[in-house]
């Protein structure tokens, strides 16, 4: 009993030492104001999603939730700050052609979202949501974050995801002086090494609409059929 | 403690941290705050000692004096570390008594510093070198900024923090 729990205890420690640790991308910005002594000081917005790398619902093989993930914290300190009131508006482009018409109406959209705080984590704050296509993800944030001191510090932000080789750069919609970035939602066939051919079931996974859901069901109605009729004989 | 004696009291290096600190120390007037405010003899430093003294940098912490809880000789002050309003050090990964005084400095019996850290905040790395800060203990002169709440003067409160 001892030689199993050594091993598993072993394996454990082995496996969390070989799992690959992913990068956890996020955009920053600095945002600076003064406080009422007359003294500069500046916040540090920090903005992504809770998991990288971002991946599109794939039912059965990824849940999508990669919630949108908004830190705040004192710039020099780093210290985390608990009270703002913000929301959030939300944006889609499905491939980089149409992000890049620097169209911003083009987009599939939700304002007015409200940013909650994350029980538990000071200066964290969250939209919970569940990516279901890859694509071209932004989120503006506005309202207002409050200082240690009381000073009310007005915010409003824009800042897309990364296409792919784009990172660090500034998008067409996004507020200037961002630094780092986020990842777009891509789509988990495209992790897939050796790629799988076309055609394989594992394909239907990756998307909600495919034919292939169609192709489930009518084996499913088969099957029942088949059952009910070899019970009707029996009786 | 003898002069230019130094007693470091916590040390998290690589990590800066938040904590709060108690101090109970002899204690002398503060010049023009009257004789209702009080330092301690001793200096309180706070920041980051580095292996390297251009990513080293610390400052006088800024106390509030508790008048309510001290007596004769023997003085009572809080800190927030770090104290964002405030000022001192704004990334503490180290907290130092220094007697920067000419005198020997003779403490009481019941003196006591405590340091309560809350949270880590994060690595310090090469932070101080970065913003091209650098303040060596040696840079400083005695005595810490003190606030005190409990006086008719507003000019020495200090900012507070607002829940």
């Amino acid at each position: 009993m001892k030689g199993i729990v050594l091993t598993i205890t072993v394996a454990v420690l082995l496996t969390s030492m070989i799992a690959p640790v992913m990068a956890d991308p996020h955009a920053s910005k600095t945002i600076s104001f003064t406080i009422s002594n007359g003294e500069e000081r500046a916040i540090r917005l920090i903005l992504g999603h809770t998991r990288e790398p971002t991946l599109a619902l794939a039912p059965g093989i990824h849940d999508g939730a990669h919630h949108v993930q908004i830190i705040i914290r004192d710039a020099r300190t780093n210290l985390p700050i608990n009270a703002a009131k913000l929301q959030l508006d939300r944006y889609y482009f499905k491939d980089l052609s149409a992000y890049e018409s620097g169209d911003l109406s083009r987009a599939t959209m939700q304002t007015g979202l409200p940013v909650e705080r994350v029980f538990g984590i000071p200066g964290e704050y969250t939209v919970r949501q569940i990516l279901t296509a890859p694509g071209i993800y932004g989120y503006r944030v506005y309202g207002t974050v409050t200082y240690f001191d009381g000073t009310t510090v007005n915010i409003d932000e824009r800042k897309f995801c990364s296409p792919e080789g784009m990172s660090s750069t500034q998008g067409p919609y996004d507020t200037p002086g961002w630094g780092g970035g986020y990842g777009c939602a891509d789509a988990v066939r495209d992790l897939h090494w050796p790629p799988m051919p076309a055609g394989v079931p594992g394909r239907a996974s990756f998307d909600l609409l495919s034919d292939n859901l169609y192709t489930l069901l009518f084996g499913v109605i088969v099957t029942g059929s088949v059952a009910m009729i070899r019970l009707i004989r029996r009786k | 403690m003898q002069p230019g004696a130094v007693l470091p009291i916590y040390d998290a290096s690589p990590n800066f941290v938040s904590g709060h600190l108690l101090l109970r120390a002899p204690c002398e007037p503060v010049e023009g705050e009257g004789d209702d405010t009080y330092r301690p003899l001793v200096t309180v430093i706070a920041g980051h000692i580095d292996e390297h003294e251009h990513n080293t940098y610390v400052d006088k912490v800024p106390l509030y004096y508790i008048r309510h809880a001290s007596s004769g000789d023997s003085c009572l002050w809080h800190a927030h570390i770090p104290d964002p309003l405030n000022g001192g050090a704004p990334r503490v990964t180290d907290l130092t008594l220094i007697n920067l005084t000419d005198q020997p400095v003779e403490f009481n019996g019941g003196d006591i510093v405590v340091f309560n850290v809350f949270n880590v905040l994060g690595t310090i790395g090469n932070y101080y070198a970065q913003q091209d800060m650098m303040q060596l203990p040696t840079d400083i002169e005695h005595g810490n900024p003190v606030y005190n709440l409990n006086d008719e003067d507003d000019s020495n409160d200090g900012l507070g923090f607002i829940e």
